[in-house]
């Protein structure tokens, strides 16, 4: 009984911590237009969220362009297509979040250096939950 | 030999039977060739696909003009087809902008126009074709600079030899074999 008491104390002091270190986001295929020095342009990635908590990213950065935002396509009643700035994506528990064209993405204001096929551009996105991540882009096309 | 006569004849009598005959009026805009034409007017005579994207868009257009450069690569060899691509964004899209743009894409200079001109100039061109492009939202980045967002239509355009709009489909999501397919009947069609 009191081994019992032992290994459940311990079992309690271990599953806080398992919880601090909840699977934090993945990212897949990340993305990015060419573009000149100056031009703006858009990124794309996938992000999945493995645990139980749904997570937010509430920031965005890059160290390509002077501004980062997350932007989402829109259609217009009359058929026209346009973008609008989102504060914050959530990423739901368990699910994958795509940002691809047409749907959404990460604007990339004022390029610092011109970005063609093949090269790389790092991307920080803020979570709410998880902490800052560092991705590297390639760029396509 | 007759193979090709029947397929024209067939052809002919399903392209003839689109929507009714439109052939935009035309207004001046200048080339990122440095000439100046009368569009759609001026390239009459020739098999046009024409596309409307601006410099600022880092999505829809980019699509477009992704899916057209797949086109290109199957039709481009055809000296009888030109790509023009009008701005919808003409006060931001100068003759320079256009040309940087179309240097990063590779767009094969000798026959894939970018064209812009004064803001009533391309206004009309885009009333001529039905598309749309307003200024729709607008923010202050971090270092002060106010920028705005153009909602567009999505939209290329097909014209025959005559000048007369063909075809109309969304550019962005645009089947670049199917399309290609299109251009090159129309490119047969003497
Ligand atoms: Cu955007």
């Amino acid at each position: 009984m009191k081994r019992l008491l032992v290994i459940l104390s311990g079992a309690l002091i271990v599953l806080p911590l398992l919880a601090q270190q909840a699977p934090r986001l993945q990212f897949r295929g990340g993305w990015m237009y060419s573009a000149d020095s100056g031009a703006v342009t858009g990124a794309f990635l996938t992000i999945v969220n493995p645990s139980n908590a749904p997570d937010t990213i509430v920031a965005v950065r890059s160290a390509c362009a002077e501004h980062a935002e997350i932007h989402t396509t829109i259609r217009n009643s009359d058929g026209t297509m346009g973008m609008r700035p989102i504060a914050e994506l959530v990423i739901p528990a368990h699910a994958t979040v795509q940002l691809r064209p047409r749907s959404l993405h990460l604007m990339l204001y004022h390029v610092q250096r011109t970005l063609r096929n093949g090269d790389r551009c790092t991307v920080f996105l803020e979570s709410k939950r998880s902490g800052t991540y560092q991705l590297e882009l390639v760029v396509r096309r | 030999m007759w193979v090709r006569i029947l397929a024209l004849l067939v052809g002919g009598l399903l392209l003839g039977s689109c929507d009714g005959i439109h052939q935009p009026r035309s207004s001046p805009l200048q080339g990122t060739d440095g000439r100046t034409y009368r569009f759609p007017s001026d390239l009459q005579g020739r098999v046009v696909v024409v596309s409307f994207i601006y410099t600022h868009c880092p999505d829809i257009c980019r699509m477009t003009i992704g899916h057209l450069l797949d086109v290109w690569d199957r039709v481009g060899k055809d000296t009888s087809v030109v790509f023009a691509t009008i701005t919808l964004d003409p006060a931001r899209d100068t003759l320079e902008t256009l040309r940087q743009y179309a240097e990063v894409w590779q767009l094969p200079p000798e026959r894939w126009l970018l064209l812009t001109g004064t803001v009533a100039d391309v206004e009309r061109v885009h009333q001529a074709f039905g598309v749309v492009a307003r200024k729709s939202y607008t923010e202050r980045l971090p270092n002060g600079e106010e920028v705005y967002f153009v909602d567009h239509t999505d939209a290329v355009f097909l014209l025959d030899r005559q000048g007369i709009v063909r075809d109309r489909r969304e550019g962005s999501t645009l089947d670049a074999a199917a399309y290609a397919a299109l251009v090159q009947r129309y490119a047969y069609a003497r």
